[in-house]
């Protein structure tokens, strides 16, 4: 009995010995039993799933030569929501092809030219792009501006997202919102028959771009639409025309204004007479130019630009405005003292400069 | 002598049997006995997992272990993701994504979303047997958007033009496009029986109300964070069943500082990029960052 019993003690004993270990051994060793995983890699998320081709990219910007040197002013004096960077294709295109580009006003100026020097720059210059101001034009600029281009100036306004438009054009060219006209006192824009929305486009077909690239085509033939057959822009707002302005480029029928969320063909280009007015400004820009056609509407903007035959004597302004282009003085540079704020900053790009 | 010394043998040969056999039944009987220890819950438990506050990496890698421990857990039969999340960062969101997604495979995943589950937190509990939401739960924001450093300071040697940023704007567009492609693609992948949303419409990022999300599919119910558990317990065939919470602790959002016998509780102020360093963000997010004030931001 006592044999039995001792060997049941020791059953008894090495048993609990080896159940006190097994349970012990969790807590004393942690995480030895180790642990096996195994990755993933999800079907939609394999490249061959994920990748796109992007909108082509190519091309180069061809301005024709017409004869004689023609001068483009940028407009930089109306605290305008452009960088000089935004534009360097088309000064490039320009200046390459034997013309010059004058920015007027700019970060020297504090404020917005006067009246008389507009008129003066006006009169200096062949070409006269605005774009994106944020500060409005004065009825004499407006006025100016319409006898620039009744006297076969060239005028390009261009406009692009909402953030920069809604008073940014005041004066110059109405702008209307989704319920109508915002801005109708004192405009230009009726009589250029143009006018921007104040919200931007967007098309969610799109497969290839963000959704803000939507696409135009030629809605009518033009001189200025040559070559062209499809732009991709991709800050666009409506260009709203009226009797008189001729619409020409319009976006595919998927394209939609965000504000009403309608969809339809929204005109983004429109020309009235020597007046251009297009409803973006990436397109200009070094990261869209050669998407799509973009390249080959900026050469036929900048042909536009240098094909007038401007009357040297206008836009008046005033008994000492009417002087000969070779009377009036060119681009001053301020003396040490001058007052940057009597004279607009200005800065001519030649092809020599180049 | 000779007989002593065989009924010391016999006795040895006795214990050594009696030893071995007792090694023997404690070996049959050590899992047992490990499991007294090793298991930390009931024999059949639903497991509650928050899913709280911004998706970032570090939350993401805390919510991958705890989940990874409830994959391992043999008690465990269920899980309930309990989320109140706006999202947070692309690359997080795809971790988290694939942590349930795991975690769904191996056993049944149902989603309660407390009061918002947009964008990135969508993104993670996608692919769940099934979302529960209330009325007033905000659900979907599927999209992406990046945020931009706006400039390299001047005075920087770089090695190649690229270098430092995440290229042209065009490049950051084109990476936009790709993590909504993948971010569309999972949820049809998941839901594309039940949404009614076309991916065009999907893609503008909207959020929809619990009740507006039950219609068109991005969700399943309307119900309580109880008929969650209840639905994950019928699910995995549980009768009784025991309800354990896992916490996760967000790391990086908040911080705590102690002074003068009074705590302070403020929000990192960059809680999807890398201290001291500005990058290109991709965000999975409903609503912005407090400290994208100085950023370009693409995709929106």
């Amino acid at each position: 009995m006592n044999r039995l019993g001792r060997h049941l003690g020791v059953f008894v004993a090495v048993l609990v010995v080896v159940l006190a270990v097994a349970a012990v051994a969790p807590a004393l060793l942690g995480s030895s039993g180790g642990t096996s995983v195994s990755g993933q890699s999800p079907e939609q998320y394999q490249p061959s799933n994920l990748q796109f081709e992007p909108i082509e990219e190519s091309g180069s910007i061809t301005v024709e030569r017409p004869a004689g040197t023609k001068t483009v002013a940028i407009d930089l004096a109306h605290s305008n929501d452009i960088t000089r960077e935004d534009v360097t294709p088309l000064v490039s295109a320009l200046v390459d092809a034997g013309h010059e580009v004058r920015f007027v006003g700019g970060e020297t100026s504090s404020r917005t030219s006067a009246d008389s020097e507009f008129g003066t720059t006006l009169q200096d210059v062949d070409a006269y792009v605005v774009a994106a101001p944020s500060t409005p034009f004065t009825t004499e600029q407006v006025d100016a501006v319409e006898a620039y281009a009744e006297a076969d100036g060239r005028v390009l306004v261009l406009e692009d997202k909402p953030s920069s438009g809604i008073t940014s054009m005041a004066g110059l060219v109405v702008s209307v919102g989704s319920s109508g006209v915002e801005s109708q006192a004192d405009h230009l824009g009726s009589r250029f028959d143009v006018a921007f929305g104040t919200s931007y486009l967007y098309d969610m077909t799109t497969d290839n771009a963000n959704f803000k690239a939507v696409t135009a085509n030629p809605a009518t033939e033009s001189g200025l639409l040559e070559g062209v057959e499809e732009v991709v822009f991709r800050e666009a707002v409506p260009v709203r025309t009226g009797g008189d302005a001729d619409a020409l480029l319009t976006t595919t029928p998927s394209t939609t204004l965000e504000s009403t969320r309608e969809s339809g063909d929204y005109t983004v280009l429109a020309r009235n007479d020597n007046v251009v007015a297009v409803g973006d400004m990436s397109f200009l820009s070094p990261d869209s130019y050669r998407e799509a056609d973009n390249e080959v509407l900026i050469g036929n903007l900048a042909t536009f630009l240098v094909s007038g035959e401007k009357d040297p004597n206008a836009p008046s302004t005033g008994p000492s405005g009417d002087r000969s282009p070779s009377e009036r003085p060119g681009p001053t540079t301020p003396e040490p003292g001058d007052n940057a704020t009597e004279q607009p900053a200005s800065e001519t790009l030649r092809a020599a400069a180049t | 002598m000779s007989t002593d010394t065989d009924a010391t043998g016999r006795s040895l040969a006795t214990y050594g049997i009696v030893v071995v056999a007792a090694v023997l039944i404690g070996t049959v009987l050590a899992p047992y006995a490990w499991g007294v220890l090793a298991d930390d819950g009931p024999s059949n438990a639903v497991a509650v997992v928050d899913i709280s506050g911004s998706i970032t990496t570090d939350y993401v890698d805390s919510l991958r272990d705890t989940l990874r421990d409830v994959r391992s857990n043999e008690s465990i039969k269920a899980v309930v993701l309990r989320v109140d999340s706006p999202g947070g960062s692309a690359a997080a969101s795809e971790s988290l994504y694939m942590a349930v997604d795991k975690t769904a495979q191996e056993m049944p995943v149902v989603a309660t979303v407390d009061g918002v589950s947009a964008s990135g937190s969508y993104y993670g509990i996608v692919p769940s047997d099934r979302i529960f939401v209330k009325p007033a739960s905000m659900v979907g924001s599927v999209g992406v958007y990046a945020t931009v450093p706006t400039t390299i300071p001047d005075g920087y040697v770089r090695s190649g033009p690229d270098k430092g940023t995440r290229g042209t704007v065009d490049d950051v567009r084109h990476t936009v496009e790709q993590l909504k492609r993948a971010f569309l693609d999972t949820v049809y992948a998941h839901r594309g029986g039940t949404i009614s949303l076309d991916r065009e419409q999907l893609a503008y990022g909207n959020v929809y109300t619990g009740t507006e999300s039950v219609s068109n599919g991005l969700a399943d119910e309307i119900g309580s964070r109880d008929s969650a558990i209840a639905s994950a317990a019928e699910q995995a065939g549980l009768d009784q069943y025991a309800i354990v919470e896992r916490e996760t602790q967000q790391t990086g959002i908040i911080l705590l500082s102690q002074s003068n016998g009074t705590t302070t509780v403020r929000t990192r102020n960059d809680p999807f990029g890398y201290r001291g360093v500005e990058t290109t963000n991709y965000l999975m997010l409903w609503g912005q960052p407090a400290n994208a004030s100085g950023q370009e931001v693409i995709g929106r």
